[in-house]
């Protein structure tokens, strides 16, 4: 597992145009209020998290990975643990930047409170299910389609929810509210790390997608046939 | 003896709506212990589906393909295999150290070897230590041809399957390749070779199996007793060719003339061979070459018999 997991870090950190667009995005995420930018963070996630599963295959480096005593839902375990670490590396240069430009403009206050572990956890627990969303749809999708599919389905839910409430077709709205709260549900962290509010309705949803979505991946990806080189 | 690999009756095929291509026809074959065995046969025959089946990155639709008596994807299985892929578009972001280390490691390897079995493999194969710090990307045909080998037999595997090995390598990649299929089978591993280049198939190979239209046509057995289809050559120049058939004949030698002063000695004994030579040496007759041969190129020209 551990291998699997330099492996990862390796393959995205080593390329230098992967590397200097995570710095441009954790200076983003760094600028106050620290880490709460969530489209930067979310767009880190993406390019992290993005062909995870799929470029291994397209390239021909799955099967080489798969022909040596190691399982898929290990693989596929390995996988994850790479895009969290590599998510975690970038939320620590995050913090960092943030210490950086809170000792130049002030607000170092701020940071050393209790706020900042909680925000960072926060941010890697809702990291977390996005990963697991996007792991699930790269067993699905070819190249980069996990990346486009769940900004789709992200759009699309949105805005279904959205038409549904403008024409009066409230079963429409219902239905894509209710599959985006149980499949990309917003735990509030915050809230929940902070003891509030727990057990909350929203955490056991985060619970059930995140185990729902390793699952059927590792179903996907044991049934999945990988003839060579294709996805 | 009980085969190490077993495939029985495999049915495969592509293609769920529309045109469905089978790509394998109930291929049934047996790979003993220590065995090379060669897959042959046009492009798109099967033989890389075959190795896919094998390797468990295909299922089949029928059929049953076992290897030591567990299902194909059992991790006891694969912790005794080596593979080299055809198509080599793996992890070009790695450095080859870092691909090297990665495969020992996911083989069960020491991590406190890396350095050492990384270094030693390259070694192996030729590669040198300034080409291991580069990326995989930067790398020639032949050098990753040559990393692909280094990495299927890392840990020395008692079965190895090997598509296309030598396919776009230079001479001495060739011989690299050779060399260590021939060291595998010196140390008694098991090995599947798929490959197009049928002079290192005859060098290396225990047997052949012939694929065409996904289905077994063929199976020649190479070295040993019950080999069928070696062949001793005599070459002499084209132009004194009637009169070495003369000479061997005079000799009790029937010799079947080929291109390019070529003779076919029916017999294949060493000592058969050495009256043949010494026959047309009393006649005067120059021999240009002696080999021994399963001619596969002709026999991959031949129709297939059903």
């Amino acid at each position: 597992m551990t291998a699997m997991v330099e492996r990862f870090l390796r393959q995205k950190f080593e390329s230098p145009l992967v590397s200097v667009t995570l710095a441009l995005l954790a200076l983003l995420v760094a600028t106050p209020p620290a880490l709460s930018n969530g489209p930067a963070r979310l767009v880190a996630l993406l390019l992290i998290a993005s062909g995870a599963v799929s470029r291994d295959a397209s390239s021909g480096a799955l099967q080489m990975i798969l022909a040596r005593p190691i399982s898929r839902t290990e693989y596929l375990g390995g996988r994850l643990l790479g895009v969290m670490a590599a998510y975690a590396i970038f939320l620590a240069a995050a913090t960092i930047f943030a210490f950086l430009l809170s000792f130049q403009f002030g607000g170092t206050a701020t940071l050393l409170s209790a706020a900042l572990p909680r925000a960072l956890l926060g941010a890697l627990l809702d990291g977390l299910q996005v990963a697991v969303f996007l792991l699930l749809l790269s067993t699905l999708l070819p190249s980069f389609g996990d990346a486009l599919g769940y900004l789709f389905l992200w759009i699309g839910f949105s805005a279904a929810a959205g038409f549904g409430t403008a024409l009066g077709k409230e079963g429409l709205g219902k239905a894509a509210r209710t599959v985006q709260a149980n499949l990309l549900p917003d735990a509030r962290w915050d809230a929940v790390l902070a003891g509030r509010n727990l057990p909350t309705e929203a955490l056991g949803r985060w619970v059930l997608a995140v185990t729902f979505c390793f699952v059927l991946a590792a179903v996907v990806l044991s049934r999945r046939e990988f003839a060579y080189g294709q996805d | 003896m009980t085969p190490v690999i077993s495939v029985e009756a495999v049915t495969k095929t592509y293609g769920r709506f529309g045109q469905k291509t089978r790509a394998l026809d109930g291929v049934s074959l047996e790979v003993r212990h220590g065995e090379t065995l060669g897959l042959i046969g046009p492009n798109g025959a099967g033989k890389t589906t075959l190795l896919s089946c094998l390797l468990g990155f295909l299922r089949p639709d029928s059929g049953s393909l076992r290897i030591e008596g567990r299902a194909v994807d059992d991790l006891w299985v694969r912790a005794r295999t080596g593979y080299m892929p055809e198509r080599l578009g793996f992890d070009r972001d790695l450095s080859g150290a870092s691909f090297l280390a990665f495969h020992w490691r996911l083989s069960g390897g020491d991590p406190a070897r890396d350095t050492v079995e990384v270094h030693a493999a390259a070694d192996r194969v030729g590669l040198d230590r300034l080409a291991l710090g580069k990326k995989l990307r930067t790398y020639s045909r032949g050098m990753l041809q040559r990393i692909g080998m280094a990495q299927a037999t890392l840990g020395n595997p008692a079965l190895l399957f090997l598509d296309e090995p030598a396919s776009g390598t230079d001479p001495l990649g060739v011989a690299i390749v050779r060399e260590h299929i021939l060291a595998a089978k010196a140390r008694g591993a098991t090995i599947v070779l798929n490959s197009h280049q049928l002079s290192e198939v005859e060098r290396v190979c225990d047997r052949v199996v012939f694929i065409d239209h996904g289905r077994l046509t063929r199976t020649e057995t190479l070295t040993g007793e019950a080999a069928s289809r070696r062949r001793s050559i005599v070459r002499v120049p084209p132009d004194r060719l009637e009169q070495a058939r003369e000479a061997l004949a005079a000799a009790g030698i029937s010799a079947e003339p080929g291109p390019e002063g070529a003779l076919r000695l029916a017999e294949t004994s060493e000592t058969d061979v050495a009256r043949a030579v010494k026959a047309l040496a009393l006649a005067d007759v120059p021999v240009l070459e002696v080999r021994s041969s399963a001619e596969l190129e002709e026999l991959f020209r031949e129709a297939p018999p059903s």
